[in-house]
């Protein structure tokens, strides 16, 4: 008896839900158009969304960093802009296409690790276009924003070896990626070119979302001797400031400038434009001459650059030789590894 | 047992399940409502959004069946269990370490359709089984009790499955991603519905749905096992051998939790990486205990937390609530379902009284 009224229940659960799914099934999702063609584009008719990794909002780095595109965009353009965070990894394709349903006219992946959720998505709705951050994929809609972070690493390595006192720095990375280790690469070449013979010491989280982690990372790299490190975790990084400042040691901050956090801890950021790459698209579009493709940004492009508080805790003369470091990138004189193979085979400059 | 004889008594009775299953939901998503409007959200927009998310189109529609084909699984795991009176916190991992192995046998063995696919699934069951049968004789043998062994299991299957895909991990794809290659198109389970993500996995959870409901109402084995949950002295002072019986449930509410993964991997992702169940296994315990413990309950509660699951996509796209508040407001309505025992005293006391004015 019991058994029988929970199923009859349960069947009129579904035959109850079933109607209200029935009339939007024939919509035939998919066919959003009507957005495009439009030689004079409004642009407060446009909406842009992103889909965050999982740090989210407020990792002060990453994601906050691409969002500043998207509040610029909203300010110049009037265009309404929206955000999806991301949980967990699984979320990846469900987000995506959930924007992609409502037809945004933009959606941005934020993070190579969406790689693989872009490439699923972007192909059932060509009439919308994406931007995927720090990763390629082949699509006509898909716009892949890459930087160049190893030139920026590079600076902030020849910084960190300029200002170490201990003759030993450090390096904490999120997760072990080759975004990530392109960072380490670029550190570690430029550490090596103020002294071949410096120790790095390097640990990884694991996560972009674990500030505890990063905070202990730091502290026993700290506790070994560092007394700069460079983070390059995300919202993991939050906890390596946090470290800096317990131990009152020098910390190099990444993606924003981060000085604000410690204003006495953080001697220099390395900047990812990020906002201006989003910004760039954005503007594309509403401009109606979106190409898909790969847009990439360097020290040359100005996507890449150390923070200007920089100059606030790193005396002048080191400035100088920084900003000399600088100018051999953009000349081609100097090629910042990208990997670790290619940093075995990096000969420093002459400076 | 004996209660059986008297809700003959009454039909009335019977519907005393399924109406502490909805009262259950209707007094969660109450209390959600009143959360939102204290965090100054419109509770309607939020609902209109959340249901929305979770129906209005087909391939939203799909998604929440994609939610709910693990939770099924889950569900029923987790109830096998309490059946027996064993409460296994360990089907997270076990959906990990299923889907490990399940994508594994999947792109590492070159077979035929016909065997490759059940061999991936039958893969991920075999593990996802022995993890929970540790605990299992743990607890028959030595007393260990087996919330905390389940819950220390997990964490070396989170570990161990983040090490596997890591930059020279053993199951890495060739590229940059932290994911392990893709599943072969044999081992995959085919797309059921065109346009979404769907797979056939649904069914499969709704097969072993009635395959638990058979085993645990209709097998001398169920019968055993639930004994040994009911009473387990009274059990073996029958004949029942409960440490037996320990391992056997804790073996198969395992192989259910690894099921869970290798769907999940050979139907949705195609590949294996380490965080790829947004906690369904701990949505789980709450799928089980809104349901009753009991099959068709399971699958009930885990079509709910499905449309919960894909409705808050939309409860942040739509309706533009922060994330935080869309993950609270889950975790509150899964709380009170999952508490809706308290609603049974209640209920039982109306029904009687009801059945006594209907006597005189």
């Amino acid at each position: 008896m019991k058994k029988n009224a929970m199923l009859v229940l349960f069947l009129l659960v579904v035959v109850m839900i079933m109607p209200a799914c029935q009339p939007s099934t024939t919509e035939a999702p998919g066919e959003v158009q009507e957005v495009e063609d439009e030689p004079v584009v409004d642009a407060s008719d446009m909406s842009f969304a992103m889909v965050t990794d999982q740090a989210g909002l407020g990792d002060q780095a990453f994601n906050d960093a691409t969002w500043e595109g998207f509040t610029a965009l909203n300010e110049d353009y009037g265009v309404q802009v929206k955000v999806v965070e991301t949980n967990e990894q699984a979320q990846y394709v469900p987000n995506l296409s959930t924007l992609a349903e409502q037809g945004e006219d933009l959606i941005v992946g934020v993070g190579f690790l969406l790689k693989d959720a872009v490439n699923e998505v972007a192909p059932l709705y060509p009439d919308i276009h994406f931007a995927l951050i720090d990763n390629f994929v082949d699509q006509p809609n898909v716009a892949s924003i890459q930087f160049a972070e190893n030139e920026g690493a590079y600076l902030m390595g020849a910084i960190a070896a300029y200002m170490t006192e201990t003759g030993k720095v450090g390096f904490v990375g999120g997760m072990e990626t080759d975004v990530v280790k392109k960072f380490e690469a670029g550190y570690r070449a430029g550490v090596m070119t103020v002294d071949p013979d410096m120790e790095v010491l390097v640990s990884y989280a694991g996560a972009f979302n674990d500030p505890a982690k990063g905070k202990e990372l730091a502290l026993a790299q700290y506790d070994q001797g560092a007394d700069v490190v460079f983070q390059v975790a995300g919202f993991t990084g939050t906890g390596v400031i946090d470290a800096a400042v317990e131990r009152d040691q020098m910390v190099i901050g990444v993606d924003r400038d981060q000085n604000y956090l410690a204003p006495d801890n953080v001697i220099s950021s390395m900047m990812k434009g990020l906002g201006a790459g989003v910004y760039d698209v954005g503007q594309m579009i509403i401009n109606g001459e979106f190409q898909g493709g790969s847009y990439r940004y360097g020290i040359k492009e100005g996507g890449i650059d150390y923070a200007p508080s920089t100059s606030k805790n790193v005396p002048a003369d080191i400035m100088t030789k920084i900003d000399q470091l600088k100018q051999m990138i953009v000349d081609g004189e100097i090629a910042p590894p990208a990997t670790l193979e290619e940093l075995e085979s990096f000969t420093p400059p002459e400076i | 047992m004996e209660n059986e004889k008297n809700r003959k008594t009454s039909p009335l009775l019977a519907l005393i399940s399924p109406t502490q299953f909805i009262l259950g939901v209707l007094l969660a998503f109450i209390a959600g409502a009143v959360f939102l409007w204290v965090f100054g959200e419109s509770p309607a927009d939020a609902y209109g959004a959340l249901f929305k998310g979770a129906f209005s189109s087909k391939r939203y529609f799909a998604e929440t069946l994609l939610s709910t084909t693990p939770l099924i699984f889950g569900g029923l795991a987790v109830a096998l269990g309490f059946r027996c009176g064993l409460f296994n916190m360990g089907v997270e991992g076990q959906i990990v370490l299923g889907g490990m192995a399940a994508a594994y046998v999947g792109y590492a063995w070159e077979l035929p359709l016909l065997i490759h696919l059940p061999l991936a699934l039958l893969a991920g069951a075999v593990a996802g089984g022995i993890w929970g049968a540790i605990p299992g004789y743990l607890k028959a043998k030595h007393r260990i009790h087996e919330v905390i062994t389940t819950i220390m299991l997990n964490y070396i299957v989170f570990q161990v499955a983040a090490y596997m895909i890591a930059v020279g991990g053993p199951m890495k794809a060739d590229n940059e991603l932290p994911v392990s290659p893709d599943v072969l198109p044999t081992a995959q389970l085919a797309r059921i519905w065109e346009g979404t993500r769907l797979s056939g996995g649904i069914f499969i959870a709704l097969i072993f749905a009635v395959l638990v409901w058979v085993f645990l109402f209709k097998t001398r084995l169920g019968y055993k096992m639930r004994a040994v949950g009911l009473n387990s002295s009274a059990a073996e002072f029958a004949g029942i051998k409960p440490g037996r019986m320990m391992v056997w449930a804790m073996f198969l509410s395992g192989a259910l939790g690894g099921l869970a993964g290798a769907v999940e991997v050979l139907g949705v992702h195609y590949k294996f990486y380490s965080t790829f169940s947004p906690g369904y296994g701990w949505d789980a315990i709450a799928v089980a205990l809104l349901g009753l413990n009991h099959p068709v309950g399971v699958v009930a509660s885990a079509f709910l937390f499905g449309v919960l699951r894909s409705g808050s996509i939309t409860m942040q796209a739509i309706a533009q609530i922060s994330k935080d508040i869309v993950l609270i407001l889950s975790a509150l309505i899964i709380f009170f379902t999952a508490t809706n025992q308290t609603l049974r005293p209640i209920l039982e006391r109306l029904t009687l009284r009801l059945d006594t004015r209907r006597a005189k």
